[in-house]
């Protein structure tokens, strides 16, 4: 019986206050919080173009290599992001700020029109991972097109 | 011997979560379950105090614990430009208001608002108290509501004695306050607000975590 007990109040132990795993990954951490609310909150606070560029790279960096138990780019941050590279300013601020290792994240020089491109797609990834954003992402992404 | 042991087993088990285990998330929070929003939307917070920076700040701190907890949570980042475009960047005009608007035009199960009450650094610390209200946008009832009333301990302790130490950690705690921000708070603030939210359809613990403890709905914290 003794057998049974302790690992069954063991296990009751241990579970009792456990660590939940996070399901997303949102870019590591930076001064004691997630990278991604830090630097959203910084370019939010005061955006200039190095604080684009440091969002541009920390977005990519989540959806390219997407973490957390659900292996999936968080809620939101891929149609932030395309929202973002569809911004006629994004691509000029990276251009003409961004440091090598950033420019390193994409293999063009022509800024321009890639981001054009890849805003749109990511607008549509949204709506793959969470279909329930296609009331509010599929009207935008006409608004955008205009 | 055996049955000491088993006793401290049984009395580390009932204790380790103190009053946590009185409470869980089904009775704190049974309107939750019953209409299981999916998509939350994250209305602009409404500021009761003096800092008019605390609104923006507050905003883009939200949506991380809400997904975290595995809900569906629309971009504040861009529900935030709609929101001003349509003339509702003001909660405070929404809040007992019907939300079928955003229903319609933003797919949101249930709107999350907030209310800054207090934001303020005070002494060699942060205090801020922030009250969370999420509203079915389907039926308009309030379905999860709770405060936290955090005090944020930034003085230094140096461990040492003496008047040369008491001085230095004077001008420590002075500098750390000063260069903290007011978000750090608000975002420790939000832990212990969402750390026992009932989880959403993307978390694993999905309508299995009724039983889970839960705590009181009116938090007061000191944390360093």
């Amino acid at each position: 019986m003794r057998k049974i007990i302790v690992p069954v109040l063991a296990v009751l132990f241990l579970s009792s206050c456990s660590i939940t795993q996070p399901l997303y990954y949102w870019g590591g951490t930076q001064n004691g919080t997630t990278t991604y609310e830090n630097l959203a909150y910084q370019s939010y606070d005061k955006q200039t173009p190095k604080s684009i560029c440091n969002l541009v790279a920390v977005y990519e960096n989540m959806v390219t290599q997407p973490g957390g138990t659900r292996r999936v780019p968080p809620p939101g941050i891929c149609a932030e992001y395309g929202y973002l590279l569809l911004q006629p300013e994004t691509a000029t601020a990276f251009a003409e700020n961004a440091t090598n290792s950033q420019k390193k994240l994409f293999k063009t020089d022509d800024y321009g029109a890639y981001f054009q491109t890849r805003g749109k797609e990511l607008l549509e990834k949204e709506i793959e991972y969470y279909p329930e954003s296609i009331k509010f992402i599929q009207p935008l992404i006409k608004k955008l097109a205009k | 011997m055996k049955r000491l042991f088993l006793f401290f087993l049984l009395a580390a088990v009932v204790s380790s979560c103190g009053s946590m285990m009185q409470l869980t998330r089904e009775s704190q929070y049974p309107k939750m379950y019953e209409n299981m929003p999916g998509t939350i939307l994250v209305m602009p917070p409404i500021n009761n105090t003096t800092h008019v920076e605390a609104k923006d700040l507050l905003y883009t701190s939200i949506s991380r614990p809400l997904s975290e907890a595995g809900y569906y949570v629309i971009s504040p980042l861009l529900a935030m430009d709609v929101l001003k475009a349509e003339s509702a960047y003001d909660s405070e005009l929404f809040i007992d208001s019907p939300l079928t608007m955003f229903r319609n035009y933003f797919g949101a199960d249930a709107v999350i608002f907030s209310v800054i009450d207090d934001w303020t650094k005070r002494g060699f610390g942060i205090d801020t108290k922030i009250r969370y209200i999420i509203k079915s946008a389907i039926t308009n009832e309030i379905i999860f509501e709770r405060s936290c009333n955090l005090h944020l301990d930034l003085s230094v302790d140096s461990g040492n004695s003496g008047a040369l130490a008491a001085l230095v950690e004077l001008a420590a705690s002075a500098i750390v306050t000063a260069a903290t921000d007011h978000i750090v708070a608000a975002r420790k603030a939000n832990y212990y607000i969402f750390r026992d939210i009932p989880r959403g359809k993307y978390s694993p613990d999905y309508l299995k975590d009724m039983g889970a403890p839960a705590e009181q709905k009116d938090i007061r914290k000191t944390v360093k």
